[in-house]
């Protein structure tokens, strides 16, 4: 028996030397303040990172931080108050915000914010970081988004080229666009990111408003009728028709379709294709407005945004966090990542001093877009993984041949079944 | 179900250990000196298995979320989310696709694996370096399998495999986009991905099985085929029954490809049981829902290992 004893504690040993190694790591970093922060991992990563160096010097703290794949954090923020490993600070997708802040997992930032700086967001910003009557987000930039286009090919085909959301084409005009550039030896005139379908809940909504159609009712917050309804309906019976046409690839599965094999005039992208574009199409890659098919022209905004959760309250670390959140509104900050992403910066004195976003510019048509208000934001509500995830089915589906109205019927029901079940509609 | 493994291994141990008491009692003072090294690996079997497992039956009869808003209180909701997984069309697609997906892909493992196994076995120039190229994908994690067979299964006509059917004049197929093949592509990347460990494992059934045994039957006229038949197969039974358990396990607990690959489409064609179960879970928060269809599900590949286990068994 003691032989036993004297062999566990033997295997004990390197365990226990582990713990006070750690404690004592932690004692040794006691000194400075220390912060959990959770990024969802994109394209910016490294920028993130370059960001977070500077703000440790600046501050004099410590940011740990960590990166994850959209969907693992947020299954990792779903389960961190149940395995007690929440972090103090999160940046991702605005739509993943209400579903945290429901469960109390987000702190709100009235308190802290100033009015110069709240005044000086623009609206769209505000409009995304504003939920159940409070703000609770901030965010550094928002989504540019239109139309990028190749101008030399449009040029060749004879096709008039907008440059305002005053002056775009309409559904006709459109149609006769792709036409030509078919016509003009365009193998698939238009490219909508089709081979990621997900990217579409976002980039498809401005064509979806346009048709009059919607993917819920703001007001029931339930689908039926709206996601269904023959508006939405046309909307996704359009890409079957672009499909059916010869204007878009639905066999798609490359994403340079655009950029780089040149197998397209038109792209349904956004501002984070800027460096992609801009580097390989040169002043070729331009902006032109969505199409107005019936019901109005429309953008759709919203961004990767900084939230604080409660857990920095709890930890003692809510002081700091702010720091960090009103330190990346800093215009350096704020220049840094969307001189990288083509983004458009969340404030409105930075904005003035991009002279891509001046009048003239190659990126004044997303500035001139979301000050005129013709943004629309796709559901903010706690059900927001589930309508992304069977849109997005239901989209890949279409793009795969199945009939919209059935499937978007279908994606409706089962939907608003999880959404009373789950009581997100009250 | 490595829980239902964990189980059965506690249960043959405790069988064991009745049986060792009740014919030659723990010499005396040895009794704790054997709980003390069982403890950890009971902890663990106890805090990682039978309490989740246990919450999970639990949780089936309730409406817990994984997330709740706050001030919602968890429900007990008696067999509801059962009634709902079996009248759910979604779910009793995610079933039969699970299952259709295990016939395919169980036999070819087995058959495939075998021939694989009696070939590598020779004792022939070279043959360790085929042992290596079976065996290499499965050091390949399942993600990046996945992402190179998307490359294969491209749909354009620019595709690997749709610019060699071409050649043969078959036109590009969709694959992965088509509701009729995407299950069948999932199931032919797994093959490709498995066959090499369950090869080797065969493999090593085979080469227990003495020569002799191969030269009696050589001296009394077996052919090949008899000799694969009658001595073979027999003695690589046990080996083969595990072969088909562990298989049939693992087939049925299909996520990864789907979750990287499809998300459950084109129309559900996809959907297996695991990631029903995940999606119901994680992205819809329906924890009540999702550990009913854990229940289900677990009860299934209990019954069909039970069944598996008696077919093969000795009689």
């Amino acid at each position: 028996m003691k032989k036993a004893v004297l062999v566990l504690l033997v295997l004990l040993l390197p365990l226990a030397s582990v713990v006070a190694e750690g404690k004592q790591e932690s004692s040794a970093a006691g000194d400075t303040a220390q912060i959990k922060v959770w990024v969802s991992s994109g394209a910016e990563d490294d920028i993130y990172r370059r960001m977070f160096d500077n703000m440790e010097s600046a501050l004099g703290i410590v940011i740990n931080d960590e990166y994850y794949p959209k969907d693992e954090l947020d299954s990792k923020l779903k389960m961190a108050p149940v395995v007690g490993d929440a972090p103090d600070m999160v940046v991702v997708d605005y739509l993943q915000i209400p579903s945290y802040y429901e469960a109390g997992l987000i702190a709100s930032l009235d308190g802290r914010i100033p009015d110069t700086l709240k005044n000086d967001l623009i609206p769209s910003v505000i409009a995304e970081s504003t939920y159940d009557g409070k703000f609770i987000t901030t965010a550094q930039f928002d989504a540019g988004m239109a139309m990028w286009a190749n101008k030399s090919m449009l040029e060749h085909a004879g096709i008039r080229i907008p440059t305002s959301y005053k002056d775009a084409w309409d559904r006709k005009e459109f149609e006769d666009a792709l036409a030509r550039l078919k016509a003009d030896g365009v193998p698939y005139p238009i490219y909508i990111r089709q081979n990621k379908p997900s990217s579409l809940y976002f980039m498809y909504l401005p064509v979806v408003a346009s048709f009059g159609g919607d993917f819920i009712n703001r007001d029931t917050m339930l689908t039926e009728g709206t996601l269904d309804s023959p508006e939405t309906i046309a909307a996704y019976d359009y890409i079957s028709w672009l499909i059916d046409k010869g204007y878009m690839n639905g066999a798609c599965d490359y994403e340079n379709g655009f950029y780089g094999r040149k197998e397209s005039a038109i792209a349904l992208l956004g501002h984070w294709k800027y460096k992609d574009h801009v580097t390989n199409l040169g002043d070729d890659a331009i902006l032109v407005p969505i199409p107005d098919f019936g019901n109005g022209v429309y953008t759709c905004s919203g961004s990767t945004v900084w939230a604080m959760t409660t857990s920095a309250s709890e930890n003692g670390t809510a002081d700091v966090v702010w720091k960090v959140i009103e330190k990346s509104l800093d215009p350096e900050n704020i220049n840094l990542v969307t001189g990288f992403n083509g983004a458009i910066p969340s404030r409105k004195s930075v904005m003035n001093g991009n002279p891509e976003l001046q009048k003239g510019g190659r990126l004044y048509l997303y500035r001139e877009q979301l000050e005129a208000g013709i943004s629309v934001l796709r559901p903010l509500t706690p059900a927001h993984m589930t309508i992304y995830s069977a849109v997005q089915s239901a989209t890949a589906d279409i793009i795969a041949g199945s009939d919209a109205a059935t499937t978007l019927h279908n994606t409706a029901v089962s939907i608003d079944e999880i959404i009373k079940d789950n009581g997100w509609n009250k | 179900m490595p829980s239902f493994l964990a189980l059965r291994s506690i249960f043959t141990m405790n069988r064991r250990s009745i049986s060792l008491r009740r014919s030659h009692h723990i010499r005396d003072g040895q009794t704790a000196t054997a709980w003390l090294f069982c403890a950890p690996a009971l902890l663990s079997v106890f805090l990682f298995y039978l309490i989740p497992f246990c919450l999970s039956i639990a949780y089936s009869f309730t409406n817990k979320m994984l997330v709740p808003r706050i001030g919602r209180s968890t429900e007990f909701v008696g067999v509801g989310n059962y009634l709902k997984i079996f009248s759910n069309d979604i779910a009793a697609k995610a079933f039969v696709n699970t299952g259709l997906y295990a016939l395919m892909v169980v036999p070819a493992i087995m058959v495939i694996g075998t021939i694989l196994a009696v070939f590598v076995n020779r004792q022939v120039k070279g043959v360790k370096t085929f042992r290596a190229i079976y065996f290499s994908p499965q050091v390949v994690t399942m993600t990046v399998v996945a992402v190179v067979w998307s490359f294969i299964f491209s749909p354009g006509e620019s595709g690997l495999l749709n610019s060699f059917l071409g050649l043969i004049g078959i036109p590009p197929q969709s694959w992965l986009q088509n509701s009729n093949q995407a299950l069948f592509c999932i199931a032919v990347m797994y093959i490709w991905q498995s066959l090499g460990l369950q090869m080797i494992i065969i493999l090593g059934g085979l080469q227990y099985i003495p020569e002799e045994l191969y030269e009696a039957g050589r001296l009394d006229g077996c052919s090949i085929v008899q000799k694969f038949l009658y001595i073979t197969v027999p003695l690589l039974k046990n080996t083969l029954v595990y072969v088909l358990i562990s298989t049939t396990i693992n087939t049925l607990k299909l996520f990864t490809q789907v979750y990287v690959l499809t998300n459950g489409g084109p129309n559900h064609s996809t959907t297996s049981v695991v990631y029903l179960l995940y999606k119901a879970g994680f992205i819809n928060s329906q924890l009540g829902y999702s550990s009913a269809i854990a229940v289900v599900f677990f009860l299934i590949v209990l019954i069909i290992s039970l069944i598996q286990n008696y077919a093969m068994s000795e009689k």
